[in-house]
């Protein structure tokens, strides 16, 4: 087994004690499978224990390690030092506040997550003696690759529209409420239009595409959105142009 | 413990050209596809400015068309022609992105390179109709 030593170089907050984030530079002696994740934890069990990053599963299914690893958002247990340099800059993900060192808010996120109502609201309400809310194979897959996000929030780190217009709910939470209003099962449109087709909605994307690359799960948010704008666009028109509103 | 995030900000102008390690450059990507919108604009000025000469009458026409056909009205067009391929061409590469998914008989999903190719050949024929056009009605 080989090993190799790496820099890591790593953006330090202290809310405590820094007035600005600064780069701390740890070698780690790094095997040869290991993630950056890995050489994180080494540098947390061996060099600094105040080093502070978020993890969960090490294995590309919870969501919670993302970071800019040279300066691509990415999950740090997906990332092989092996794939990198000799030097590796590790950071927060982009575009959220600092919390303190890798560990950034995601209070915006999760604010903006249950405005978009993602869940299934159903025309007619089930009670559990009715059995579940049924629906083809078929009708799966047309919603099927957007169902899989896991809001590890590497589309937002990556997303310009996010970085410049903080009213945009943004690439994941615009997913889950396409992801649901185009489910066969759902009724939920009406209740979702506003924060879904109004301000900050939709129509802020200019579909740089940049989210769908960095998705780890092959979500496509970047095509979600621009069928959701599809979507509004047909609602507007049976809204106002057609009699009854459309109904 | 207070907490005190630091938030992360962009430059409202040169965000752009910030260097994140996509699989392509695509904020300049991006950048490259919508200001290329510019010359099909241009274009569509040219054009205006003919239909408004022809209908001024002949002379003013022959003064608009010896404005393009001269070297550097030729160049202008040539430019813009470039400039609206590339427009057309990185916006076919998107369509497949930016649609819901047309199933075939079997239930399968179309590839995305049935919907360019379609594309393109829609692009081909119209061309072609235009060019016969051309060529039939010129005197």
């Amino acid at each position: 087994m080989t090993v190799q030593n790496r820099q890591i170089e790593v953006l330090r907050y202290d809310p405590e004690r820094d007035e600005t984030p600064r780069f701390e530079t740890f070698t780690v002696p790094c095997k040869e499978e290991w993630v950056v994740l890995d050489a994180l934890t080494y540098i947390k069990d061996e060099l600094d224990p105040s080093l502070t990053f978020r993890w969960s599963c090490h294995m590309a299914v919870c969501g919670s390690c993302g970071m800019q690893v040279d300066n691509k958002p990415t999950l740090s247990c997906k990332a092989f030092v092996r794939d990198y340099g000799e030097k590796i800059r590790v950071e927060p993900l982009a575009n959220f506040p600092i919390e303190r060192d890798l560990v950034i808010s995601q209070d915006d996120f999760m604010e903006k997550l249950q405005r978009g109502r993602p869940w299934i609201i159903p025309e007619q309400k089930r009670e559990v003696e009715d059995g579940p809310y049924v629906q083809t194979p078929m009708q799966l897959d047309d919603i099927k690759e957007h169902t899989m996000c896991i809001n590890c929030l590497l589309c937002y780190a990556a997303c310009p529209v996010y970085a410049l217009e903080r009213d945009f709910v943004g690439p994941a939470a615009l997913t889950l409420m396409y992801r649901y209003n185009a489910d066969s099962r759902d009724a939920g449109w009406d209740e979702r239009r506003e924060v879904f087709a109004g301000h900050g909605g939709v129509w802020e994307c200019s579909f740089v595409g940049a989210c769908s690359d960095v998705c780890p799960k092959h979500v496509e948010p970047a095509t979600a959105i621009q069928k959701g704008k599809m979507d509004s666009a047909v609602d507007y028109f049976t809204r106002f142009l057609m009699p009854g509103g459309g109904k | 413990m207070a907490r005190r995030p630091y938030p992360q900000e962009v430059d409202r102008f040169k965000w752009w050209i910030a260097d994140p390690h996509f699989n392509r450059p695509y904020y300049l990507d991006y950048i490259a596809r919508e200001s290329t919108c510019i010359f099909i604009a241009l274009y569509t000025i040219l054009f205006v400015w003919g239909l408004g000469a022809l209908a001024s009458g002949p002379e003013a026409f022959a003064g608009f068309m010896g404005a393009m056909q001269s070297g550097w009205g030729l160049a202008l067009q040539l430019v813009i022609l470039a400039f609206a391929l590339y427009h057309t061409v990185t916006w076919f590469m998107l369509a497949p992105q930016g649609m819901k998914p047309l199933r075939m008989k079997n239930g399968k999903r179309v590839p995305a390179t049935r919907v360019m190719q379609v594309l393109y050949g829609a692009f081909a024929a119209a061309t072609v109709v235009t060019l016969l056009l051309v060529w039939v009605l010129l005197p």
